[in-house]
This record gives structure tokens, C-alpha cells and sequence, in this order.
């Protein structure tokens, strides 16, 4: 008898499992999507997905194509994380990021890496650190306040106050010339992108709609784009709808960001990754960027939810990368063979493999190719192309005792499974690596302790020019006070003074930028490793999907289905 | 009695100000900071010294308690987040709707359906219906709550599409989370009743009881189960503090804009007012639980109620 029951209870709980099969996965995609928020910074221009049609098919599709595209009533967007405060000038968030380009608009938007007037018509030059932007005359925001260059010095002035965006600090002031011209002058020359980088980092709202907010917008935010916000439940859910008295008239001068395909655009406030797979699978969100990537093949060809939903994939703009540890104590400060040992050991497609399926791309650079200036001549040139034997006379000829290697990384997303696969390949030599791994928070305070760490894997990305995304390691100036070279570590004066030259708007171009790859490689301080995909899940409704330029949904710029 | 009631919420005062030192000093130390966190991974660490300077974080350890300490209860404010630049008492009463609405609805669970299948174990000891109460007890107990969650969520909202599965709007919405977040409650609650009835069952006064051809039903629910009680009040009240622990879980996975996921979001961001305030004021809701726990002693068991006065007669003879 009780063997009898047991049996049957072990049949129920079979029968209970292969019903539940195929219960999904969550995890890790959120705080990787907070990466991206926290390393890409600025705003602007966008990229269409084309969905991956039946057929297999991807077409590149422009901003032109996403505007003219079909429209829709409503759309339901998932999101990993609640906006918070939606105000025009708080702390960046992963929610934040989300809804931001549909509630604000900047001065200039950037797209391809050419950057296209928003709210400003023009801008020039007048001396090395002066420049003066003409606005558009018939702004108004979204409750139909009209916007001068008051509004514009407001905003700035009130971006710097919350000193929450390091890149207006080289702003000295800001001017109204008159209502429709401003004047910035600020405490240096500025460098290659900077300018552009601090239009965009500024949202412009009008001084009588922020003041009439009751709570400076956090919740009833007021910009100038097409939309406003009708509903915001926090942590649950955001509701904007299309004012329909946009004030950019002339469809023309529309450009990504500003783009209304869409009357009604729902925010969903989804924490778990595992329930965007379930909420695009009961059709109660229409798009969605956060659902796992064990999740995707459900929804693309033959999968079991494909029916009716495409899955879009693009590579991200963050670059995993290895940097040594190049303080004085390091193992690494005066030993290139192991550097080059360590370099030559890992197979960057075996970890776009191991980590993304395929879907990543090995890089050759310390960024990757989705910059305008990066050169294609490096994807067919050597790049500490995977070489055991190579690696292994490195290691010989390197002064390395057998020590354990302590890695660093952030312990969440794809940075865990990279140091693992990273792990394995350096162990391959005969290299021991223990791993390291930090919360982000803890992670980003860890990164300055030179004695925390030997190597460590991070994610850096630019959202414009491939020297903005080196300088986010290489640039001594930034760092030299924490670590007295660069992030990390490393003391070069040749490495600074290429970095600089890749950065002055005087000596920038293909020969600072090849001189710098070049020096690069050749010291092997850190390379790149990886970049990633983006995987966008979208039901059949939208036709094409626009993303900002730090890869999230433009639901006001897609396409949608006729 | 009352002056027991007075005594124990003055006693809250000093735990709270413990509460309040400790996560304060838990804050302080964690590593990882909030100006870095505002500003992103880019920042320079010029930039983010700025920010500290701006928001009062470079100031000594000490100082910076003495501030919170002032803040919180002299003038009643749990500070500003960090993020949302809102204030968190505000940020808090936003969200206690939705965590009480399932710590309430997890504990009337827990005591409608856990109670009945403890009694109805303990009654039919060793029979069928015991072995079936044991076992769903055992799975409760074991099955942890996120997986029970996501269980809930493909039957009844994928394959079945009866509930939905995420967010918050009509009652609708509570029923999944309720029930994962409840289930071990549920079984904590059967095994805890089944054993005070055991022991009380064997008593030598329900021996009495039925000598004296008392039926069951009597037996069971004027002389067992007011007898068994106390350890399963005991079990609620704990079950309260850990229901509202829970729903931390249980928020996450339904994206249920409560305190216990402001307060783990707040913690991913080193935003140290939320979570200093969401501790303090999760830490004197349970307080109050427990002191309400102990008026209900006194109220079931006599006994106990005996036990305060006592103790206040006996306080106020010392005092002569």
C-alpha cells in the first residue's frame, strides 16, 4: 500500500513538471540593462530593429523609416525597473533611461553619429570656449507653455545645481542673448563630442511648467515631446499619451527621438526577468527588452510562442574588456610576456559563444565597431588572435611564480559567466584565477583598491565616438587622483599624451585614433573581449523597432503593423 | 492591564533607537556609494567627491548619526530618498497599502486554512487525514516561495489564463502572490496546531471531559483548542513579521510596488534614507504586532492576564 501511494505521489509530481515545463528562467538582464544606463550617458539618436521575419531576413531600417511607418493606438512596453523620479534632472536609474526620451527632449539628438538640431535650429562656434545655439522660434512644451532661452538657462542651470551630470562641469555659464539665443561659454576647449555630449545631457523643460509641478516633476513630468503623462502609478505602471499639438510642425525636422507613431504608450513596471517572458506570452505587454536570453528562442522561429511575436537582436554598444591591474605591486606592472600570455590564452569567439549563444561578437579593439570612427581595418588584422601555444610561451618567458590571480567583476548578467569562461582559458596555460565578484555598487568602489585585484573584467560603452569610449579607461586626467594614472593603474606618459591627441577636436581623426589602437595593443594594458546583444521580443502588432542609442525601446518611434 | 500596554510601547522607544543605530551603522559601513550610484559608472572620481560633498556623505560617521538620530526622533522625519527625492515616510505610506493588503490576506490564510488542517491532523493522529495535512505541511515548508510563484503563474496565468500575472489593480491581482507567499505560513501553522493539540489532547481534563460524555465537538473546540492556542497565536503573530518580511520575495517576483521592493531597490542603490527607513518602520510594525500578540495572551489565557496585574501589584507593594 505505501509503496503504492509513494508511487503515485511520484507520478503526480511527474505529471506536474511536464506540465510546468518550460517555466522560464530570470535573472541577471536587470542589472545588466543598469549597466548600460550607468556606463552609456548620452541621449539621443536611435536604431531601427528590424524584427527577424520568418523569412530570416534582417533589414537595416533608418529613422526615416521608423517615422513614416505605420502607427497604432496603443503599445504596452515592459520594463525591468520603475523610472523612480521621472524628473528632468534626477540621478540616472535603469527605470529612468526607459521613459526618458519619450517624456523629454533635448537640444540636439544624435544618430549615426551625426548629431541633428531637436530643440536647438543651429549652433556654431565663436571661440575656442564659446558657442552660441539658436533655438527654434514656436517651441512649446507639452501643456503648450512656450519655450525661450530663459527656459534653456533654467534648465541648465538647474542640471548643474543637482550636480548629478558630471558633464555639464565644464560648463562656466549659460546666457540668454535673446528669446531665442543662447550663449554657453565654458572653462576649457572642449574635446571631441563634448559639446554635443553636454546638449544632450540637459532635458529642457519650460520654467512655468516645472514651477506649476507640485513635485518638480518627479511624477508629472512636463516636457516638450509629444507625449505627457496621463497616470503613473510608481513601481507599477506609466501611462503617456500623444498631445497631439506637438510643436515641431514640419515632419521633416522630426528626428528620432521626437518621433509619435503611437497615441497611448504604457510603461510596465515587470522587476522579474523570467515575467516579461510570461507577460509577452499572455500578450499583456507588446514589446520588451528584458526578457531573458535563455527565454528568446521561445519566441523566434519554431519556437514555442513564436506564433504571432518576432524576436529582434543587436549588438549592444557596451564592450566587455580586460584590464590589468598596472599598480606598482601588481604582477603585471613590469611583465608584458604575461600580459600577452594571458591575452593569447582567451578564444573571444568561444566566449561570444559560451556567454551569448553567437549572438555577441569577438571585438578587436578595447571597444567594438558600432562607433563611426572606428577603423575596419582592425577586424582583419590580428588582435591577440586565440593561440594556446603562443599564450604558453608568453607564460614561459613571463616572471609568473604560479600565483592565484585574483579577477574582479560584477557579479550579475553575462560579466559572471565571462570571468568563469575567462577562467577556464587562463587555467588552460596553467594560470590559477580566482574569481571576485562584487555587487555594482560595491564594484565600482572596488575598482580604485589596487590591492583588491589583479585583473578585472568590465563593461564600458560610449554612446558616441570610439575615444569617448577609451577614455572611460585611458584618460589619466579623470583618474589620476584616485589611482595616479589611469583607471587602472597605469602610469604612461606616451598613453596619455596619445589619449589626449585622440581627444583634442585639433589632432582627433584616423591617425590619432590608429596611433592610439596601435600603442594599445602593443602594451596590452587591457583589451576588449566581447560585445554584446541586445534581444528585443516585440509582438507582430510592431512592424520596427526603434531604439534609442543606448538600446532601449523608442515606443513612440516604432513601427507598427497596418 | 492598559498601564502593561503603556509600558511596552515606551519600551519600543529605546528598541528603535537600537533598530535605528544598528542599520545606521550597517548603512555606514557597506560598501558601495550612493554618489556614484546617482551618477553612473562613467563618472569621474572628481565628480563623484562632489557629489558626496553635496549630499553630506564625507561627514565623520558620528556626526552623520547624531543628524539621522535627530531627524527620526525629534522631528518625526525619515529623511529624503536619495533617488526620488521624495520623502520616505511619504514613499512608504505610497506602498503599505499593497504589503499589508498581502501580509493581511497571507495571515487570514494562514490561520483559516493552516488551523483546521492542524486540528484535523492532530484529531485523526497517524490516520490518512494526518499523513495528508503532514505532507502538504511538508511541502509547504519546503517548497520555497519565488518557485512555488512561478509555478502559480504558468498554471493559472499562462496555460490557464485565469489570473494575471503581474501588477496591481482589482483583488484579482493579490490572489497568486497570496497564495505563494502564504503557503509556508499555511504549513508552519497546521504543524504548530497539531502539536499543541496533541500534547493538549492528552490531557488528563479531556480524559475528564469525555468521562464525563461530553461529545467530541466539544471536547474539541470548549476544552482542546483554547487550551492550544497560545503557541498558535504565537505562530501568527511571528507568521505577521514574516509575511511582511516575505512579501520583499513575492513583491519582486509580481512587480508589487510595496515597501519590501522599494526597500530592496533602495538597497541596490545605496539609497541609505529609504532603507534606514523602511527597516525602522518595518522594525516598530512589528513591535506592534508583538505587543498586540501579548494583549492576545492575555485575553485567551487567563492565566497570563493574572500574571501582569500580578506583577504590577506585586511592583506597586515594592513601591510602599
Amino acid at each position: 500500500m505505501k509503496k503504492r501511494t509513494l508511487a503515485l505521489a511520484l507520478t503526480v509530481s511527474m505529471i506536474a513538471s511536464a506540465l510546468f515545463t518550460g517555466c522560464g528562467a530570470g535573472a541577471g538582464k536587470e542589472a545588466e540593462t543598469a549597466q548600460t544606463a550607468a556606463d552609456t550617458e548620452q541621449s539621443g539618436a536611435e536604431e531601427s530593429v528590424q524584427q527577424e521575419p520568418e523569412e530570416g531576413s534582417v533589414a537595416a531600417a533608418d529613422t526615416q523609416t521608423a517615422a513614416a511607418g505605420g502607427k497604432a493606438d496603443s503599445v504596452t512596453v515592459g520594463i525591468l525597473a520603475d523610472p523612480e523620479n521621472m524628473g528632468p534632472w534626477s540621478g540616472m536609474s535603469m527605470g529612468r533611461i526607459a521613459v526618458l526620451f519619450t517624456t523629454y527632449e533635448y537640444m540636439i539628438t544624435r544618430e549615426n553619429g551625426v548629431a541633428y538640431g531637436v530643440l536647438a535650429k543651429n549652433w556654431e562656434q565663436s571661440d575656442a570656449q564659446t558657442y552660441q545655439v539658436e533655438l527654434y522660434d514656436y517651441i512649446h512644451d507639452a501643456k503648450g507653455n512656450p519655450l525661450t532661452a530663459k527656459d534653456v538657462v533654467f534648465s541648465f542651470e538647474s542640471a548643474i545645481a543637482t550636480k548629478n551630470y558630471g558633464k555639464l562641469s565644464v560648463i562656466d555659464s549659460v546666457t540668454a542673448v535673446d528669446d531665442y539665443n543662447v550663449e554657453f561659454k565654458f572653462n576649457k576647449a572642449l574635446e571631441i563630442g563634448e559639446f554635443e555630449n553636454v546638449m544632450l545631457e540637459c532635458a529642457i523643460v519650460t520654467q512655468a511648467a516645472y514651477e506649476a509641478s507640485p513635485d518638480q516633476m518627479a511624477t508629472t513630468p512636463v516636457g516638450t515631446s509629444a507625449y505627457l503623462v496621463e497616470s503613473y502609478v510608481p513601481g507599477s505602471e506609466i501611462v503617456m499619451k500623444d498631445t497631439g499639438n506637438y510643436w515641431q510642425t514640419d515632419d521633416s525636422l522630426v528626428h528620432g527621438t521626437s518621433v509619435h507613431n503611437v497615441g497611448e504608450i504604457r510603461f510596465s513596471v515587470i522587476t522579474e526577468a523570467s515575467q516579461h517572458t510570461v507577460a509577452l506570452q499572455t500578450g499583456a505587454v507588446d514589446i520588451s527588452n528584458g526578457v531573458p536570453d535563455t527565454d528568446i528562442s521561445k519566441f523566434g522561429e519554431g519556437g514555442e510562442f513564436s506564433e504571432g511575436n518576432a524576436v529582434g537582436v543587436v549588438l549592444d554598444n557596451l564592450t566587455y574588456d580586460v584590464e590589468y591591474n598596472m599598480s606598482d605591486s601588481s604582477v603585471f606592472v613590469n611583465d608584458e610576456n604575461l600580459r600577452l600570455a594571458l591575452a593569447y590564452a582567451i578564444d573571444k569567439e568561444g566566449v561570444n559563444v559560451g556567454a551569448f549563444n553567437g549572438n555577441g561578437k569577438a571585438v578587436k579593439d578595447f571597444a567594438n565597431a558600432t562607433y563611426p570612427d572606428y577603423n575596419p581595418e582592425w577586424d582583419s588584422e590580428g588582435y591577440y588572435d586565440y593561440d594556446v601555444d603562443k599564450a604558453k610561451e608568453y607564460l614561459a618567458q613571463s616572471a609568473y611564480d604560479g600565483r592565484t590571480l585574483r579577477l574582479e567583476y560584477i557579479n550579475s548578467g553575462m560579466s559572471e559567466m565571462i570571468a568563469q569562461l575567462l577562467q577556464a582559458y587562463w587555467g588552460q596555460i596553467g594560470v590559477t584565477v580566482e574569481l571576485i565578484g562584487y555587487d555594482q555598487m560595491m564594484g565600482q568602489q572596488e575598482q580604485y583598491n589596487k590591492e583588491g585585484f589583479d585583473i578585472m573584467v568590465k563593461t564600458t560603452g560610449s554612446t558616441d565616438y570610439i575615444v569617448n569610449q577609451w577614455k572611460l579607461c585611458w584618460d589619466a586626467r579623470d583618474y589620476r587622483e584616485i589611482t595616479g594614472g589611469t583607471a587602472n593603474f597605469v602610469v604612461d606618459e606616451k598613453l596619455d599624451e596619445l589619449m589626449q591627441a585622440a581627444l583634442s577636436t585639433e589632432t582627433y581623426g584616423p591617425e590619432s585614433i590608429e596611433a592610439f589602437h596601435d600603442y594599445l595593443v602593443e602594451k596590452c594594458y587591457g583589451y576588449g573581449v566581447v560585445q554584446g546583444p541586445v534581444n528585443i521580443v516585440h509582438s507582430s502588432k510592431i512592424a520596427n523597432v526603434a531604439l534609442d542609442i543606448r538600446k532601449q525601446i523608442l515606443p513612440g518611434a516604432c513601427s507598427y503593423a497596418q | 492591564m492598559w498601564k502593561y500596554v503603556v509600558k511596552r510601547l515606551l519600551w519600543m522607544i529605546p528598541v528603535l533607537l537600537g533598530i535605528a543605530v544598528v542599520i545606521f551603522t550597517i548603512m555606514y559601513f557597506c560598501p558601495g556609494d550612493p554618489a556614484a550610484a546617482i551618477l553612473g559608472n562613467s563618472a569621474t572620481p572628481a565628480a563623484i567627491e562632489a557629489k558626496r560633498i553635496e549630499m553630506g556623505l564625507d561627514r565623520p560617521y558620528l556626526v552623520r548619526l547624531l543628524d539621522y538620530l535627530n531627524q527620526v526622533f525629534l522631528h518625526f522625519d525619515l529623511g529624503t530618498s536619495y533617488f526620488q527625492n521624495q520623502s520616505v515616510m511619504s514613499g512608504i505610506l505610497y506602498r503599505l497599502p499593497y504589503t499589508i493588503t498581502i501580509a493581511v490576506i497571507c495571515m487570514l490564510l494562514q490561520i483559516l486554512i493552516g488551523t483546521p488542517l492542524g486540528i484535523t491532523a492532530a484529531v485523526h493522529q497517524n490516520g490518512i487525514a494526518d499523513r495528508i495535512c503532514m505532507v502538504i505541511a511538508l511541502a509547504g515548508v519546503s517548497i520555497p516561495g519565488f518557485w512555488l510563484a512561478m509555478m502559480l503563474v504558468l498554471l493559472f496565468a499562462v496555460r490557464l489564463g485565469w489570473l494575471p500575472p503581474y501588477g496591481v489593480g482589482g483583488i484579482q491581482y493579490f490572489i497568486l502572490p497570496c497564495i505563494a507567499n502564504a503557503f509556508a505560513g499555511i504549513a508552519s501553522q497546521a504543524r504548530q496546531t497539531r502539536s499543541s493539540m496533541l500534547e493538549v489532547i492528552r490531557s488528563d481534563y479531556i480524559v475528564t471531559a469525555r468521562a464525563k460524555g461530553l461529545s467530541e465537538r466539544e471536547i474539541l473546540y470548549k476544552h482542546a483548542l483554547p487550551n492550544a492556542l497560545i503557541p498558535i497565536i504565537t505562530v501568527v503573530g511571528n507568521g505577521m513579521g514574516m509575511m511582511l518580511g516575505g512579501t520583499v520575495v513575492i513583491e519582486s517576483v509580481f512587480s508589487i510596488p510595496g515597501i519590501g521592493m522599494y526597500t530592496t531597490s533602495a538597497i541596490n542603490n545605496r539609497d541609505y534614507p529609504v532603507v534606514m527607513g523602511g527597516v525602522l518602520f518595518l522594525g516598530a510594525l512589528f513591535s506592534l504586532i508583538m505587543l498586540l500578540v501579548d494583549v492576545i495572551y492575555a485575553y485567551v489565557d487567563p492565566r497570563i492576564k493574572a500574571q501582569y496585574e500580578g506583577q504590577q501589584k506585586s511592583w506597586k507593594r515594592r513601591k510602599k
